[in-house]
């Protein structure tokens, strides 16, 4: 897997093989190898490799915040797969989240970076601009908007009613407030894939595109025969990423829904910050975190395994 | 920019005067689109100049009673919003210079240096690319509470800074560099620490940049980890000072939106000032089309 | 070959940048922080400018008895501060005085140093203060907090909706019969009969505890007390059944409501005391307060209230308690009540609070304090908060009942 992600820029040249350096003064060079590896490796131990460990370690615990931990065993486990309602919830609505949220970004952010480029000029550029604003911008802020114009009286359902629709109770009831969660999302966080996708589709030469449409292919024949084969490493990349980014979503439950209504829009991510962090659970919560670490491992190592199907790396 | 240098070339501009009707039709549609998009921020904006106890009153009419200017200076008050402000740029910052030096002696010693165990040891690294580290803060939070560093600039910086992605980055440049300038300057007599530097690092500048701008980011909108270990306002970033117009007596919601609007204005100077080198690095870094 | 002074420079520039960051982010920890003596530091949620006014207006009149009294504050949002207080007061530079509420004090009490010997010594009468208050401040048999307010959930309401619907102004014996009757009037066109807000501790809550219910009894959870359930009950019912107050949403349903009240498209709204003020800012002289409705029409007040304690790790215990004896004086505690509306935890002080506030009015909040009970509540209340939050819309919708959601809520929770 890590070879495969390894192998995606595919014109950087394979590392020559090199015999063990000496520096000027003749030492052997492993020493200088550790100092120059020392801080990323020490970092990479302390703030990643142990806590990592010590999060199984805290998963057989009862362990509050104030006071002493227990050992439980294999309670936190047994209480996730059996006994949470809350769990197998926030699992599915994850999912679902990902689902819905990777397939309407990476369509809608191909769609418009296309767009953009054919564009072209001082139009793309303030457009790609305008569309990466939401990236930078406080998630907290945005969702705060969001809980604004989607009010049940709020200005949505007002513009709706003017064209006669009567709209939806968009936080309120469970399949919309779904819906408004993925919407709010993809606002937030599309320009990023715009900018990727749209340094991709500009790094695809001219002359290929020319000579396709000499050849009289349309913009969207165009797109299916030579673009998409072309930006397909860099959709993969994308697609990689924001399924990672899908499975993290926290701050829009957090501050758009709350989780609400009931356990609707619950997510792995939040249900494990409450039960850590606000219901005093924090064993409880590394068994979730563990949950989450798999699940993502999983599905990153299924998507690496299926890239050969559509991922072509020779230009 | 360098946006319109490779857009015009992948699609020349047409030699008659005057614009084709499908261009101008695609220009009016992304014209929408874009003002579509633009809402909540103009939205946003109406709210800020509202009265606090009319923001739902008055849900669908853009502005309120009257224009309640006082919620920006309120908003600037109510909070140390000045060095809310100067936290987050200093996190951000720190954080990213942290990121980008780590990741260039990184991604140096695992390519000019070869050492037993190398590949297994970068794989192992690189692995943890795709790790949400959201699985790791408690663990995290408990470090810091045992180092007494709940609360301070170096566990809202240091805990993220230690990321594969700018190693994976800088490693892939680097690999495609010839080796041969370094071997000469080395022998030259330049000591290694001075070659990196003064060779290396200036041919690097364009995924530096990237890993600047993306760990930049990174920090920059960071939510859930300051949420947990910011404990009061003076060392909140901005993300965690907007959640503070919430009080006992209710949300202040003009303020609020006021705040919001406020922090708008420094996100988009960052997105104007970095776009070119997020453009550019993107488009020359390792996902980028072939 | 290479240019050796530029090369240097660059270096040295880079060196010199990443020294100045560094030496700035730790100039900014060490400035302005957390500083100075802990036994006159308190923490407490401070964000809005009502919270901030809250605290200044028991400094000022602290130093207005004493003009060398020093108090600094410190802390997040309201909503963060029942999560964060437990991080932030194991700290070691932490604060040595923090703010608790009743509801939340059997929470936090692990935070909480015993205050009884403390206040002998110091020659505190700890019984003057309002014993329901005190009641809720005790954990494990000792008083933790010294209560500064006492505030029983009343009814607020529009005089003048009510005059023009013709109807009688709730009395001290109001039922919760003639109360739906009433709402029932009131609605019309735009105008409600009431407003609702979700949370846990609102209408539905207040008319149970009215009714003699209890959420919380011998230290466990009782969400499923008959006259509890048929509190919220009623609560979902005026919404689903009979129409007089508009579903309230998951989320912003407080301020939304409150915005009815003040708007005068609602007659009238449950809430605390506390927000009196800020209802007679927008409402003028149209600004009722009535007893809670009951089954009965016997009024018992459901008392929330807050208070200041001193952390259990604190170095010197009393120091910090010659603080916060300092800013619980009869003086302070009435002048904050008069300026800020807070109904005081001393009846000493009620003439203060009751200045220029309507006779009606007073008797109400008065009546409802007399007969009132504390709101105590078990360790893992916030947990309880958070899930009621998410249920409830549920249930204001029809889509489940008060008894379905407080028994799942019981059985999640009661692990």
């Amino acid at each position: 897997m890590t070879a495969a992600l390894d192998h995606a820029p595919a014109s950087a040249p394979a590392a020559p093989a090199r015999r063990p350096q000496r520096t000027g003064r003749g030492r052997p060079a492993r020493w200088p190898a550790v100092l120059y590896l020392g801080p990323g490796m020490l970092g990479f131990a302390v703030f990643i490799v142990v806590p990592l460990a010590a999060s199984l370690v805290i998963s057989v615990f009862d362990w509050p915040l104030l006071g002493s931990p227990r050992f439980v065993g294999l309670e936190n486990y047994r209480y996730m797969l059996a006994g949470d309602p809350a769990f197998w919830r926030s699992l599915l609505n994850t999912l679902i989240f990902a689902v819905l949220y990777t397939a309407v970004n990476l369509a809608v952010a191909l769609g418009l970076s296309y767009w953009l480029m054919n564009l072209g000029g001082r139009w793309a550029a303030f457009f790609r601009v305008l569309f990466f604003i939401p990236v930078v911008t406080p998630m907290i802020g945005n969702a705060l908007v969001f809980r604004l114009l989607l009010d049940d009286d709020g200005v949505v359902n007002a513009l709706l009613a003017h064209l006669g629709i009567t709209g939806p109770q968009w936080l309120n009831t469970a399949g919309w407030a779904m819906i408004s969660l993925v919407m709010m999302s993809l606002w937030q966080g599309m320009g990023y894939n715009i900018i990727v996708l749209g340094a991709g589709i500009s790094g695809i030469s001219p002359t290929v595109l020319e000579a396709s449409r000499i050849d009289g292919a349309g913009p969207v024949n165009r797109f299916v025969r030579v673009v998409f084969p072309m930006l397909s490493p860099t959709i993969f990349f994308c697609t990689i990423m924001t399924v990672i980014g899908a499975f993290k979503v926290f701050a829009q439950p957090y501050a758009l829904t709350e989780g609400g209504p009931g356990n609707a829009t619950n997510t792995l991510v939040l249900h494990l910050y409450r039960n850590g962090f606000s219901f005093d659970r924090l064993g409880y919560a590394s068994a979730l975190a563990w949950a989450l670490f798999v699940i993502v491992m999983l599905i990153t190592a299924v998507q690496f395994s299926q890239q050969k199907r559509w991922v072509s790396y020779d230009s | 920019m360098t946006a319109d240098v490779t857009a015009r070339r992948a699609a020349p501009a047409p030699r008659r005067r005057g614009i084709r009707p499908g261009r101008l039709i695609s220009r009016i549609l992304i014209c929408v689109v874009g003002l579509a998009f633009a809402f909540p921020f103009l939205w946003m904006l109406a709210t800020s100049l509202k009265p606090t106890d009319e923001v739902f009153a008055t849900g669908t009419s853009p502005l309120g009673s009257r224009l309640e200017w006082s919620n920006y200076l309120t908003a600037w008050t109510a909070i140390p919003f000045a060095r809310i402000l100067v936290n987050s740029f200093l996190i951000a910052l720190v954080g990213a210079a942290i990121t980008v030096t780590v990741s260039v002696l990184s991604a140096y010693a695992f390519t000019r240096f070869a050492f037993r165990g190398r590949a297994t040891l970068f794989g192992a690294f690189l692995a943890t690319m795709v790790l949400p580290q959201e699985v790791l803060i408690i663990p995290l939070y408990l470090m810091m509470q045992e180092l007494g560093l709940v609360n301070s600039y170096p566990a809202l910086i240091l805990p993220f800074a230690f990321g594969a992605f700018g190693t994976f980055l800088i490693r892939q440049f680097l690999l495609s560099l010839p080796a041969d300038y370094e071997e000469a300057a080395t022998i030259d007599g330049a000591g290694r620490l001075r070659t990196l530097v003064s060779i290396i690092v200036p041919l690097l500048r364009a995924p530096i940049s990237v890993v600047f701008v993306f760990a930049f980011i990174e920090y920059w909108a960071s939510f859930l980890w300051p949420l947990i270990i910011v404990n009061d306002s003076w060392m909140a970033t901005v993300p965690i000072g907007l959640q503070m117009f919430s009080g006992e007596r209710g949300t202040d919601w003009g303020p609020l939106m006021a705040a919001v609007t406020l922090v708008v204005l420094p996100s988009l100077l960052i997105v104007v000032l970095l776009q070119k080198q997020l453009q550019q690095g993107v488009s020359m870094g390792g996902f980028g089309g072939r | 070959m290479m240019d050796r002074a530029a090369l240097l420079s660059r270096r040295a520039l880079l060196a010199g940048a990443g020294v100045g960051l560094l030496g700035a982010s730790g100039a900014l920890t060490a400035c302005g922080g957390p500083t100075g003596d802990p036994s006159t530091r308190l923490y407490t949620w401070i964000s809005s400018a009502s919270d901030r006014e809250q605290w200044e207006a028991f400094i000022g009149a602290a130093k207005q008895e004493d003009p060398g009294f020093a108090l600094t504050l410190e802390g997040p949002s309201f909503e963060d501060f029942w999560t964060k207080a437990k991080t932030r007061m194991t700290a070691k530079d932490a604060p040595a005085l923090l703010t608790t509420q009743a509801a939340r004090t059997q929470e936090i009490g692990p935070l909480l140093a015993p205050l009884d010997g403390l206040a002998q010594d110091a020659g505190v009468d700890l019984g003057a203060f309002n014993e329901a208050m005190m009641t809720a401040m005790t954990v494990d048999g000792t008083i933790r907090a010294v209560p500064y307010d006492a505030e029983p959930m009343v009814l607020y309401f529009n005089r003048s909706l009510f005059e023009a619907a013709g109807l009688e102004l709730p009395g001290l014996d109001y039922t919760t019969d003639h109360f739906l009757d009433d709402a029932k009037a009131l609605t019309s066109g735009d105008v409600h009969g009431l407003a609702i807000s979700a949370g846990l501790v609102h209408l539905g809550m207040a008319i149970g505890f009215a009714d003699g219910g209890a959420p919380v009894a011998d230290g466990g959870l009782t969400l499923t007390d008959p006259a509890i359930v048929e509190g919220m009950q009623f609560g979902f019912d005026l919404v689903t059944e009979h129409g007089v107050a508009t579903a309230p949403s998951a989320v912003d349903s407080e301020p939304a409501a409150q915005q009815e009240l003040m708007g005068g498209t609602a007659a009238m709204y449950v809430d605390g005391p506390w927000m009196y003020q800020v209802y007679a800012d927008a409402l003028g002289d149209d600004l009722g307060v009535g007893v809670i409705p009951s089954r009965s029409g016997d009024a018992r007040g459901l008392i929330q209230g807050s208070g200041f304690g001193i952390a259990a790790e604190a170095d010197d215990p009393a120091a910090a308690f010659r603080t916060l004896a300092a800013i619980t004086t009869p003086n302070v505690i009435g002048s904050v009540a008069h300026a800020r509306g807070t109904f005081p935890s001393l009846a000493q002080e009620r003439d203060r609070w009751a200045e220029g506030k309507p006779e009606d009015s007073v008797r109400a909040v008065t009546a409802l304090a007399d007969s009132g009970q504390p709101l105590v509540t078990t360790s893992n209340w916030n947990e309880i908060v958070s899930v009621f939050a998410q249920y409830a819309t549920d249930g204001f919708r029809g889509r489940r009942t008060a008894q379905q959601i407080l028994g799942e809520i019981q059985e999640a929770t009661a692990r």
